[in-house]
């Protein structure tokens, strides 16, 4: 059956997977080889700031997540980067669906930052958090959807409630990766494994591991998806908070 | 005209960058096509059942549950 991949023309994709591969290398580099500022380097190395800062707005949270993981929070040059982009590519206002998505991916993105001991609170464009309140109750698949589109919400520092929320469908969200990997939606079923992988039980969901190994091999030529695989992988060995 | 967050500069993005960062965002799952074209499901339909299915396996578990697969796909 042929599937017709989704994918978004223009001049931002290509970034957004340049800046993809550039942050799983970091997630790979135990000894901190790459060093710090690599947001910096990223985008100064773009042939336009505008473009590199619309891809650390794309991928949010995911820009500080693997250094965080790493233990190796972002610098001062980074942190100007992301606050950059942010100013850039403003959180619409509105209580839309559309809106509240960017919501979840702000605070996400916030928590890291404030983890690391930043401030955001003066941030321009960056959107207020909200409750989870927004998760559909009910129907898995809607709810499948919208998780898997916040993937970068899906990292140890995330907002409690929401985890919890998310805990408590966790069948659901197997339902909506089972479903997604039928449908080689590589990206959405990513994202779902690592939503199982952030707060795994233990040994008796075999089907995360499984998945992941999967997507490892059909997901090769899409960073994207790797890095969800990666930070998946990360969250599963890392010990509980 | 620039823009200067900190101290970092940037040109202002474009409409169309803007656009692309906001679909990016709000990305859909890749669909197969099928579940728009009901007719291409009713074509396969009718070719799976003209195909008579071996034996007694019901008809929606031949051919590694094919039916099923279409029918889910159909409604969602």
């Amino acid at each position: 059956m042929p599937i017709t991949a989704s994918s978004v023309p223009g001049t931002v994709e290509p970034a957004v997977q340049a800046l993809a591969s550039e942050l799983l290398r970091a997630l790979d580099d135990q000894e901190g080889h790459a060093g710090g500022d690599h947001l910096d380097r990223f985008v100064d190395a773009w042939d336009d700031r505008s473009r590199g800062l619309a891809a650390v707005r794309v991928l949010g949270a995911d820009v500080l997540t693997p250094s965080a993981l790493r233990g190796a929070p972002a610098g001062g040059a980074d942190e100007a980067v992301v606050r950059a982009a942010v100013r850039a590519y403003p959180a619409p206002a509105g209580h839309s669906r559309g809106a509240t998505l960017w919501n979840v991916r702000d605070a996400a993105l916030a928590r890291v930052l404030v983890a690391a001991g930043t401030d955001v609170t003066a941030w321009e464009g960056l959107a207020s958090p909200r409750s989870p309140g927004w998760l559909p109750d009910g129907q898995w698949l809607p709810l499948a959807a919208d998780l898997s589109r916040l993937a970068c919400a899906a990292h140890p520092w995330a907002d409690a409630a929401l985890r919890e929320r998310v805990a408590a469908r966790r069948r659901d969200v197997a339902r909506g990766l089972a479903r997604a990997l039928l449908r080689r939606d590589l990206l959405g079923a990513a994202g779902l494994a690592r939503w199982l992988a952030l707060d795994r039980a233990g040994d008796d969901e075999p089907m995360v591991e499984a998945a992941l190994g999967q997507l490892e091999i059909v997901g090769t030529g899409d960073p994207r998806v790797l890095l969800q695989c990666g930070i998946a992988h990360r969250l599963m060995t890392r010990a509980p908070a | 005209m620039s823009a200067q967050t900190m101290a970092y500069a940037y040109e202002a993005p474009t409409t169309q960058e803007k656009d692309q960062v906001h679909a990016l965002i709000g990305q859909q799952e890749p669909h197969s096509g099928l579940e728009h074209s009901p007719r291409a499901g009713i074509l396969i339909l009718l070719l799976v059942l003209s195909a008579d299915p071996i034996g007694e396996e019901p008809v929606e578990d031949a051919f590694d549950g094919m039916i099923q697969k279409l029918a889910h796909a159909a409604a969602v």
